[in-house]
């Protein structure tokens, strides 16, 4: 809609299309980790894993065109672009923490297969539902605040599920005595960054939360 | 001409000071450029003075007879008075300082007709609470009727935006109807120039504060002020200058900075957190009794020492 405001809509289909990305991006980042726990560090995780980091630059493009826009627009009030910014890099973290998790177990060519697989599918694809509601949470910024407000309890009782699960986890491996103390510590970290996509999704919808909240009576 | 400069150094420092109450948000929060504000608030208090400023001009002026002379003393003592008490960072109302003044000249002339005194007083006791009142009622008249049917940030922005420019301009109308009379009452009272000539110039002086010197002011005060949300701020805005509007039909000119204060605390009560703190209430017991006692003085001496 093209009007006195200029192009208001832009900057929603913007957001929409960040939000997807990084939703690619989240979910090719489980793919590879799937693959990477049935077949090692094989030629095809590695293809796989590229294309984490094409969509993970994708993302971040259009985080800088989303900028560039709330800089230009001046249909939003200064204090909804700062929190659209903040909104943003929390968005952003998403993939990038999806990225920095890959790195970690491939450039270290870790095995995680003995980590508890079970355990680390359920975080994965709660993940990638807590991201869902995360993508509708947002897309209700623009069209009933009063909404978004559930999906952004919904998010946080799945961080809070994650975060048991990651205790669980972390307590097992420490249990495990034919595992030696540098694997516990490399096993250890990388359930913690698994969890930290969480983590960033629950702060993504705190910022929501924030959002609304300062623009309710 | 010379007679009026008093008058106008007054109406400049009452535009330096006030037009922060009306616009200070919006600049503040940039939600529009400094120019913009300062050319709308000058333009409207211009028009506001000149349309509705009679009201005020007459109550001033049945304080006191005033001859030329009179009238110079006792602008020129309480914009000594406005100018000393912001270089001292004290709070200030040109209101209660022009009062003050016209009492101390017309105690040395003995022609003080206290009788208004009860009415204005009332009126300065009222207006924090007025301001309050209105607050709340905006407050509950958005969450009750408005919220529901903006739903989205986009909207709400662009509602904030365009109510923002809207109680600015509002603010500055009421601020030239309502004040336009401690500018140049004094000399309407005296024949000098006639009430149409003392509303033009005493308009044209407040927007030459606004345009010179308001912008620090707006920035101060407006960042205070959005220290609630900008929503919040507007309906600040909004019952500030309802407030303000109903003394500009009343006749009586009152402290826009204590109808922003009384708004902001009706916000606070509405939203749960008490903004009403000892600092605040000694300010606005300064402004009822300090501001007018000091310019009394300043303009009993001065009196004296013409006389």
């Amino acid at each position: 809609m093209v009007g006195f405001w200029g192009d208001t809509n832009k900057i929603i289909d913007l957001f929409e299309e960040h939000e997807n990305k990084v939703g690619l991006c989240l979910n090719k980042f489980v793919q590879t980790i799937e693959l990477y726990i049935e077949k090692g560090n094989s030629e095809e995780v590695k293809k796989i894993s590229k294309k984490v980091h094409s969509l993970e630059t994708e993302a971040d493009k259009t985080r800088r065109k989303i900028i560039k826009l709330l800089i230009k627009e001046k249909y939003l009030l200064p204090n909804t672009r700062k929190d659209f910014l903040n909104l943003l890099e929390y968005l952003d973290k998403v993939a990038d923490y999806s990225e920095a998790a890959l790195d970690y177990v491939i450039l270290q060519n870790m095995d995680i297969s003995k980590i508890g697989k079970n355990y680390l599918d359920d975080i994965l694809s709660m993940t990638i539902e807590q991201y869902k509601l995360l993508k509708k949470a947002v897309k209700l910024l623009f069209e009933d605040i009063d909404e978004a407000y559930e999906y952004v309890a919904e998010i946080e009782n799945i961080e809070s599920e994650i975060d048991d699960l990651e205790r669980i986890l972390i307590s097992r491996i420490s249990q495990r005595d034919e595992l030696s103390y540098g694997l516990k510590s490399l096993y250890r970290d990388f359930v913690t960054m698994i969890a930290n996509i969480s983590d960033v999704i629950e702060d993504a919808g705190d910022e929501i939360e924030l959002i609304i909240a300062m623009r309710k009576i | 001409m010379f007679k009026l400069i008093s008058g106008f150094f007054l109406g400049w420092a009452l535009g330096s000071n006030d037009a922060a109450n009306i616009f200070g948000t919006a600049v503040a929060t940039r939600t529009i450029k400094f120019w913009t504000a300062a050319i709308l608030t000058s333009v409207f208090v211009i028009i506001g003075a000149v349309l509705e400023g009679s009201g005020g001009i007459e109550t001033l002026g049945s304080l006191s007879s005033q001859t030329v002379n009179s009238a110079f003393i006792t602008s020129f003592a309480a914009a000594i008075t406005v100018s000393l008490m912001t270089y001292l960072k004290l709070p200030v109302s040109t209101s209660q300082a022009v009062v003050g003044a016209i009492i101390g000249s017309g105690l040395v002339r003995n022609t003080v007709n206290f009788t208004p005194l009860l009415k204005i007083f009332a009126a300065w006791f009222f207006t924090p609470i007025g301001a309050l009142i209105i607050a709340i009622i905006f407050m509950k008249i958005y969450s009750s009727y408005i919220e529901k049917y903006i739903k989205n940030i986009v909207s709400l922005d662009k509602m904030i935006k365009i109510g923002l420019i809207i109680a600015g301009i509002y603010g500055s109308y009421a601020l030239g109807a309502n004040n336009v009379a401690n500018v140049t009452g004094v000399y309407v009272k005296t024949g000098f120039i006639s009430p149409v000539q003392g509303s033009l110039f005493g308009g044209i002086a407040i927007a030459s504060g606004v345009l010179t010197y308001s912008r620090n002011v707006m920035m101060t005060v407006g960042q205070r002020i959005t220290k609630l949300s900008s929503l919040n701020a507007l309906i600040a805005v909004l019952a500030e200058s309802t407030t303000v509007y109903i003394y500009a039909k009343i006749g009586i000119p009152v402290s826009t900075s204590q109808a922003i204060v009384g708004a902001v605390i009706g916000i606070g009560l509405i939203k749960g957190i008490n903004l009403l703190n000892k600092n605040t209430l000694k300010n606005i017991f300064f402004g009822w009794l300090g501001t007018p006692t000091i310019a009394l003085i300043i303009s009993f001496i001065m009196t004296n020492l013409i006389n």
